[in-house]
């Protein structure tokens, strides 16, 4: 089963050409200003340096999109409770700072190898613990989908077609089945997995041959972010005047 | 010293199957060796116990001399390479190149010394070219060839094949097979298929939770207990030959290959 990778296009990318702690850094400075904004056009100026970002990425649109379709669920559902609670306007707001932060975390791990991400977190002394829970969060999970495949082909290759309805009895009795089938199964290879890392010198370190290496480059890539991030807050302030 | 020491070995998983019962066996450095076995008889078990990656229940794993602790695995693994079945369950890293590199690079080598041990394996393995493609798209024979590529650069002095040829296609197991006969140190291979432990190695262990029978392949073609107790059979080429020699009473070693085969019967 071919999956939707979140790093595929990272190496080709312009952007991987800038130290990934840098971008970490850059990222988190700007959701955070982004955080403190409540007027529309501020974060419009964030939105239109991010799409700036996204043409520059060379990471196709189609996979950003698909990724943040993902999360759109939860996004439209916070959104309308607060223009439910609160209003139109701090209804987009709330959709526009979502989404604003949305895309530049989808920008950082498009175009930062994952492998490149994870060791920049333990530069920044994040447990290794949790950098390997990162890792194996992220492998398992296609490791958890081709169970569920398998099983799905396995069912409807002996006739289950999920039945009428999902209040059918034998079919949520076959659907809890397949569910704990797919974690069992899972565990099993997920056991399998973690010997094989073993087995090649795996000991809880994320080693890559990638050196982390700031350079005067990567001065400019965060004064980018730093500078978006000061002009979005003084136009929250009233420091900068919208012309239109 | 041997390379690889077992002596009264037993395992019982945690839910109370006894997988292994008083295994002893000793391989040499550079030995070929097959083990052989039905289904449920320990093999994987075993070469698990041998690769430091589980610590037997009962008796001692030595690997290089030393004997297996919880403490010294980590050390030991260092000595073995592991080709497990199923490649997906090894194949970690985004590209070919990446995953190869996964063992030299966690052995905290040069860089220089990493991309050199990853252009060997590639070569050797047979996927020269396959550099920057994604593991996970490509078929199970190329899979096969990257996990072994991956042991490989590791340049482990002992190797351990579980099951290599399993679920290959007749091609794929036909290249795979050359690339095994080429492969450095020493060999211990798993594997249900004796056409290949007979053309790949001089040994041959069996296993039905303990060893049946350890020595070459020319006295077990005579114990068909044996290979009745372990539920194997013959390749039909040697199925064939015994059935002549039986026939004519003519005295000779069974010959493994088709090409041995012809010599023989052009020689009588």
């Amino acid at each position: 089963m071919r999956h939707h990778e979140i790093d595929q296009y990272a190496r080709r990318s312009p952007l991987n050409r800038f130290d990934p702690r840098v971008k970490i850094v850059s990222t988190a400075v700007l959701v955070i200003s982004m955080a403190f904004l409540t007027e529309l056009y501020p974060l419009l100026i964030c939105l239109a340096f991010l799409l700036v970002l996204v043409a520059i990425s060379k990471v196709p649109g189609k996979h950003l999109g698909k990724s943040y379709l993902m999360a759109f669920p939860f996004i439209f559902f916070a959104s309308l409770t607060i223009l439910v609670t609160s209003g139109p306007d701090p209804g987009l707001n709330m959709l526009l700072r979502i989404t604003n932060s949305l895309i530049a975390l989808l920008l950082l791990v498009s175009t930062t190898p994952f492998f490149d991400l994870l060791k920049s977190l333990r530069w920044f002394r994040v447990p290794s613990i949790i950098s390997s829970l990162l890792l194996f969060t992220y492998r398992f999970i296609f490791v958890l989908l081709d169970e569920l495949e398998r099983m799905r082909i396995a069912r409807k290759a002996r006739g289950f077609n999920g039945g009428r309805n999902i209040f059918q009895k034998d079919a949520l009795r076959t659907i809890a089945y397949t569910a704990g089938m797919v974690f069992v199964r899972s565990n099993t290879r997920a056991g399998n997995i973690y010997d094989a890392l073993r087995s090649r010198g795996y000991d809880g370190e994320i080693r890559t041959l990638n050196r982390l290496r700031a350079s005067p480059k990567d001065a400019g890539f965060a004064c980018a972010f730093v500078g978006v991030s000061l002009i979005a807050l003084s136009a929250q302030v009233g420091v900068i005047a919208w012309p239109l | 010293m041997a390379a690889l020491r077992l002596t009264d070995v037993s395992f019982v998983y945690p839910d109370g199957i006894r997988a292994l019962e008083k295994v002893s066996l000793a391989i040499g450095e550079g030995e070929r060796i097959a083990l052989v076995g039905p289904n449920g008889a320990g093999k994987s078990t075993l070469l698990r116990l041998m690769a430091a990656l589980a610590i037997p229940t009962e008796g001692a794993v030595e690997i290089v001399g030393e004997r297996l602790t919880k403490r010294n695995a980590e050390r030991l693994r260092r000595h073995i390479g592991f080709l497990f079945q199923d490649p997906d369950d090894q194949i970690f890293m985004p590209t070919v190149w990446d995953d190869v590199a996964f063992g030299p690079i966690n052995m905290q080598l040069s860089e220089e010394e990493v991309k050199g041990r990853v252009a060997e394996a590639i070569h050797l393995a047979g996927i020269d070219g396959y550099e920057q493609r994604v593991p996970h798209h490509l078929s199970f024979g190329e899979k096969k060839r990257v996990a072994i590529a991956g042991v490989l650069a590791m340049r482990a002095p002992i190797l351990l094949l579980d099951e290599p040829t399993a679920n290959l296609d007749p091609q794929g197991r036909k290249d795979l097979i050359e690339v095994l006969r080429s492969l450095p140190g020493t060999v211990l291979i798993a594997t249900h298929d004796l056409a290949v432990a007979l053309e790949l190695t001089s040994r041959v262990l069996v296993l039905k939770r303990t060893i049946l029978y350890d020595g070459d392949f020319d006295t077990l073609l005579e114990e068909p207990s044996v290979l009745g107790q372990a539920n194997l059979e013959l390749p039909p080429l040697c199925k064939l030959m015994v059935e002549w020699r039986n026939r004519t009473g003519k005295k000779f070693a069974i010959p493994r290959t088709v090409e041995e085969a012809l010599d023989l019967l052009d020689e009588s």
